[in-house]
């Protein structure tokens, strides 16, 4: 019960201020209206000699009048000559001896007491002082409160936790989020996960599960670029997060394991800044996972290899999944667009393919968001092209020359083997195919020198619905 | 017709730069100014002139361009006109913190003495100094983001590290070796860093507000000095941090600055707390960046894991949670126990929320106390935040075993 202890009222601290700071205060000490009344003397005097001195002028004033009996007495201030008693020359004979004189005017005489003087000093220096002595008291106050540093602090400290977990609870309710479970082996179990952040954003959100350990150490996710490898991979890194950060997480159920290190290399932009390219980034995020990650780790690997030309990138994403799975041996999420790495699921038994999955729906495509076990049947690429919009006389051909690649390389080695035959059918299937289509030919037959911007638009148009 | 000379570049320079203060052409007050920009050479001074800070010669130059605001002349000194640029005092404020987030740091002069009695100018004096890496003023800090100052020191194998939430007081030293310090510095997040004036030039650093120190500054037997003087401590092996030598030198320089900064003793720094590398679950930089936990990869602050999640009632519990997010522990027992508490709170986290909507930042207002900075209606909301913490208290469960 740490925090309710730590809630516990500082007493002497609260009463302080109480007592000290009036109800509103003014926003700066150097206004004044900040020290409460009642809480220092003097302070209440200087502030009652400021508010009641019209009454003490006038009880003067009435007084002095019956002591002289001088009726037209009165006791004013001006800026020059401070306080003073006035008496017409017509009752100068009246005057008391203890009157000073302070000013001559033509027919009157201005006069000062003692005791006037003496309310003079005080009252002309009271709003000063005043200012000055709560100053002074604001200080005092402030070192006063010093005193009570340590208690503040750990009240601080227990009104940040409680509120986090009250925003932990809120979003636990509001959200469906589940209590994970800590266990001792070495695992990550996730039924029906979610990504917080894109659920938040897209409606339905497909839910799905995550299986990692030792006997399952690598996932190898394939499947259509925008079917949801990348959300689907990081879900589970978040959801691992969460889990250690105090918090419940997006899915029915989650068991994990001991987890000592989440690495991910994502597909990122270039380093600009720093002057790297693409592949040298993903290169030395690559080299940091292999040289530092351990059987406790959960490792996002999304894409390696991208970076760089297709055999070269392909051979470097299969060494490093193999490095990971052997040597390393983490808990990995290994997402590519290399079918060929499906095949190593056949050599190690501790890989594992599973697969996003769209289906077409007349010329479209469909993308399911859910992942299902076993390596996709193919890659989408040219749907989703056409989802973009890219020319339909493109795609035709596009699909053309995928049949002839397929076919190439099916004759030639009799199956996908990447390092026997891959740079061959590099060698050999670089060309282009060069049967006539029509958008070709009317390329051909196009000059575009010639073309008037209007002509040009014209031409795009045709070419567009070939 | 008679051709201007072309002023070069480098003239201009020599003509802009500040004079010696020791000149006795200049008047009264530009001497007094020049004698105190001259301890105060690295940053911009803001010289109180009646209702405005002033900035003269380079300062007055470059404030014009960070802030736009307008560079005129004064009259002239030591035969030359001088260079000034102004900010009225009542909006200060949002000046500061225009200049705060580009990094730059201000020494703020302030008149001290009686203008009606002083002869000649009136006495000033820098009262404090305002840096990316000290600000505890509530309008120049986001509510949501803690404010970290650290220090580093390198020496052959590692990286010491210290840094201070000026605002909490929270101070903590580390020892990492140097492969993992970009990594580090993205956990901590600090607004500045101190480090010595040696110190080569590191692609990690870019980006970040770099304050550069003489090196003794950083030395172990300086800073174990200001170290244990700061606690009040004989001994540091009641912290569990005697080893760390080039953590405690940074240490040092750290206080020091912190000190400094202030004009003020930082009362409310009581202990120091060193952090294992191992206690938290690791994320090198790139994971942190990937997995857009407090930024997104644009480096936005929404949509993200913190801006999703944060449904704090205040910039305490906000804070607490970006902090979190990039702690994550690996100690389970403190997780469960976590976990516990949430679930407990599941009927009770609308009434506690409510109540919570209510408080002050009572962390904030404790480290202005301490330093002598807090403003009277950070008192009278301080008193209000305690006289709710029995309704706080009674609005918490009671069956669970909070972390």
């Amino acid at each position: 019960m740490k925090i309710l202890d730590d809630l516990d009222v500082p007493t002497e601290c609260l009463a302080l201020l109480r007592r000290a700071v009036q109800e509103e205060p003014a926003a700066m000490v150097r206004e004044g209206g900040v020290i409460a009344d009642g809480y220092n003397k003097e302070l209440d005097e200087l502030r009652r000699l400021q508010t009641h001195s019209g009454e003490f002028l006038s009880e003067l004033e009435l007084r002095e009048r019956s002591r002289t009996g001088i009726p037209n007495l009165r006791v004013a201030y001006n800026n020059v000559h401070g306080f003073y008693i006035e008496i017409t020359n017509a009752h100068a004979g009246k005057v008391p001896a203890d009157y000073r004189r302070r000013q001559t005017l033509k027919n009157a005489e201005r006069y000062i007491t003692p005791e006037l003087k003496e309310f003079e000093d005080k009252a002309l220096s009271a709003r000063d002082r005043a200012l000055a002595l709560e100053k002074a008291l604001y200080e005092e106050l402030l070192g006063l409160l010093s005193a009570h540093l340590p208690a503040l602090q750990r009240i601080a400290r227990a009104l940040a936790q409680l509120d986090l977990l009250a925003c932990f609870s809120a979003t636990a309710s509001s959200r469906n989020y589940c209590r994970p479970e800590f266990t001792d082996e070495i695992l990550i179990e996730i039924d029906a996960g979610r990504h917080p952040v894109v659920e938040a954003q897209i409606d339905p959100f497909i839910a799905n599960g995550a299986q990692l350990s030792p006997t399952r150490q690598l996932l190898l996710i394939t499947g259509p670029n925008m079917g949801g490898k990348s959300t689907y991979m990081r879900q589970t890194a978040l959801i691992v997060l969460l889990a250690h950060v105090g918090s419940f997480v997006p899915a029915k159920a989650a068991r994990i394991g001991p987890i000592d290190q989440i690495f991910t290399r994502v597909g990122a932009a270039d380093d600009l800044a720093g002057g790297r390219s693409t592949f040298m980034v993903e290169m030395t995020e690559s080299a940091n996972i292999l040289h530092n990650a351990t059987e406790k780790s959960l490792v996002l690997m999304d894409e390696v290899g991208r970076g760089t030309s297709t055999f070269d990138g392909l051979a470097l994403a299969w060494a490093i999944a193999r490095e990971l799975i052997e040597r390393n041996k983490s808990l990995t999420l290994f997402a590519t667009h290399y079918f060929e790495m499906t095949r190593l699921a056949l050599e190690y038994k501790e890989a594992v393919n599973v697969h996003l999955d769209a289906v077409e729906h007349k010329d479209t495509i469909v993308f399911m968001h859910a992942v299902e076990e076993g390596p996709a049947s193919q890659s989408y690429g040219l749907q989703v092209a056409q989802l973009a919009g890219v020319p339909k006389g493109v795609i035709r051909n596009a699909r053309r020359y995928l049949q002839m690649l397929e076919d190439a390389s099916l004759t030639q080695s009799g199956q996908h083997d990447l390092f026997a035959s891959g740079p061959a059918q590099a060698g050999t299937q670089a060309e282009p195919p060069k049967e006539p289509d029509a958008l070709r030919e009317a390329l051909e037959a196009t000059h575009p020198d010639e073309l008037t911007p209007r002509e040009a638009l014209e031409l795009l148009y045709k070419l567009k619905r070939l | 017709m008679v051709l201007q000379q072309p002023v070069t570049s480098e003239n201009q320079h020599e003509k802009n730069k500040m004079p010696e203060p020791s000149h006795a052409e200049h008047t009264p007050m530009m001497q007094q100014y020049l004698r105190i920009k001259a301890q105060h050479a690295d940053v911009l001074l803001f010289y109180r002139m009646g209702d405005f800070y002033e900035l003269f010669y380079e300062d007055a130059e470059r404030a014009s361009r960070l802030l736009d605001i307008t560079l005129t002349r004064r009259g002239a000194s030591a035969g030359a006109p001088i260079k000034m640029a102004g900010v009225p005092y009542h909006a200060v404020d949002q000046y500061l913190a225009k200049l705060v987030r580009l990094g730059e740091s201000v020494a703020i002069c302030e008149q001290i003495g009686d203008p009606a009695t002083s002869k000649g100018p009136v006495d000033r004096q820098v009262t404090r100094i305002v840096t990316p890496g000290t600000l505890t003023d509530s309008t120049l800090l986001d509510e949501k983001t803690d404010n970290i100052l650290l220090a580093l020191s390198r020496t052959k194998g590692a990286v010491g590290l210290a840094w201070l939430n000026l605002a909490s007081g929270d101070l903590r030293v580390t020892e990492i070796a140097p492969q993992i310090l970009a990594s580090e510095l993205r956990r901590i997040g600090p607004a500045e860093i101190l480090l010595a004036q040696n110190t080569g030039e590191d692609a990690v650093l870019s980006g970040y507000a770099l304050t550069r120190l003489p090196e003794w500054h950083f030395e172990f037997d300086t800073g174990r000095k200001v170290l244990l003087k700061q606690l009040g401590a004989a001994s540091l092996a009641g912290y569990g941090c005697e080893e760390l030598e080039p953590a405690i030198g940074a240490c040092g320089a750290l206080l020091e600055y912190a000190r400094k900064t202030q004009g003020q003793a930082l009362a409310h720094v009581a202990a120091v707390i060193p952090e294992r590398v191992s206690e938290f679950v690791r994320m090198d930089a790139a994971t942190r960046r990937n997995l857009e936990i407090t930024e997104t990869l644009r480096g936005e602050p929404s949509p993200t894991l913190f801006s999703l999640l944060d449904e704090c009632a205040t910039g305490m519990g906000s804070r607490l949670l970006r902090h979190g997010l990039h702690h994550p522990l690996r100690d389970r027992d403190t997780l469960a126990a976590r976990h516990e508490a949430v679930a407990a709170l599941v009927e009770a986290h609308n009434g506690v929320h409510k109540l919570l909507r209510r408080f002050a930042d009572v962390e904030r207002i404790t480290g202005r106390i301490a330093l002598r900075n807090a403003r009277p209606r950070d008192l009278s909301s301080l008193r209000d935040s305690l006289g709710l913490l029995p309704e706080l208290a009674r609005a918490v469960p009671g069956n669970a075993r909070y972390w």
